[in-house]
């Protein structure tokens, strides 16, 4: 089974993608509190699509996928950008860097590592497709 | 999200309601720039009806934090659930920044904490 929502490039948007993550999950049985990461995390990868490969330009469109394969849940976000930049080349900072330069970004990739126990970025008919997998999230319909 | 600001004697409280994220965390970073102006020598943040976080509103606490530490304003949040809580310590922020279940004990932990013990 896939669920899948599709948005416009704006952070206006991202309560929407919330939304539709908590939804599922829930329909799944999946823990709160493991959802809660799951939320988080995909959240931060669209906030960070939106913003560094789309300039929040809300006529383009990324997509969330929830796939659930005999109790087994992934999770894609597709971009359909042809030249998309791919999120996962970023060299991710330290914390402790991002703290004593006070600067204001660079958790968001980091968290999504931290959360997720699988993740890389492949490219399929043009599309850039980001996969991750929680191991301890897992459906129970 | 709905941000308010209130004074009350030597402190300024920053009162959030429902989600900081991407879209929101301008307003709370506007709501800095206010009372960092009002020179009050401690800032807290009511995180009561804070419902989400996500990594820009947590990287505003970060650089404003930076900003109180020079004008030698300090900052606590209290009122933070354990879902938001969980989300500053897998990044290890909570030995960073002052975090209070209450009011009065993020006061506590403020006045038991030098300035420069959380540089």
């Amino acid at each position: 089974m896939q669920h899948s929502l599709r948005i416009g490039c704006s952070n206006v948007n991202l309560k929407e993608v919330r939304t539709f993550v908590e939804n599922t999950l829930g329909a799944y049985r999946v823990p709160s509190d493991e959802t809660d990461w799951v939320v988080l995390a995909i959240d931060e990868l669209c906030a960070n699509l939106i913003a560094h490969a789309h300039g929040w330009d809300p006529s383009h469109q990324i997509e969330v996928c929830i796939v659930n394969e005999a109790s087994v849940i992934s999770f894609q976000v597709r971009d359909p950008a042809p030249d998309g930049f791919n999120l996962l080349d970023y060299k991710l900072p330290e914390v402790q860097q991002i703290v004593s330069e006070k600067r204001n970004g660079g958790l968001g990739l980091i968290l999504l590592r931290r959360i997720m126990d699988e993740i890389r970025a492949e490219r399929h008919n043009g599309e850039l497709v980001y996969w991750m997998r929680k191991y301890s999230v897992r459906g129970s319909l | 999200m709905e941000v308010s600001i209130s004074e009350e004697g030597n402190h300024s409280i920053i009162s959030l309601s429902g989600d900081l994220d991407a879209s929101s965390s301008i307003s709370l970073d506007n709501a800095f720039t206010s009372v960092l102006s009002s020179q009050r020598s401690v800032i807290f943040v009511d995180c009561t009806k804070l419902d989400y976080i996500s990594s820009p509103g947590i990287g505003v606490f970060i650089s404003r934090l930076g900003d109180c530490e020079r004008q030698g304003i300090r900052l606590g949040l209290f009122g933070v659930s354990d879902k938001i809580l969980k989300v500053f310590k897998i990044l290890g922020l909570d030995q960073l920044i002052i975090i209070g279940k209450t009011k009065q004990e993020a006061e506590l932990n403020i006045n038991a904490t030098q300035p420069s013990d959380r540089v």
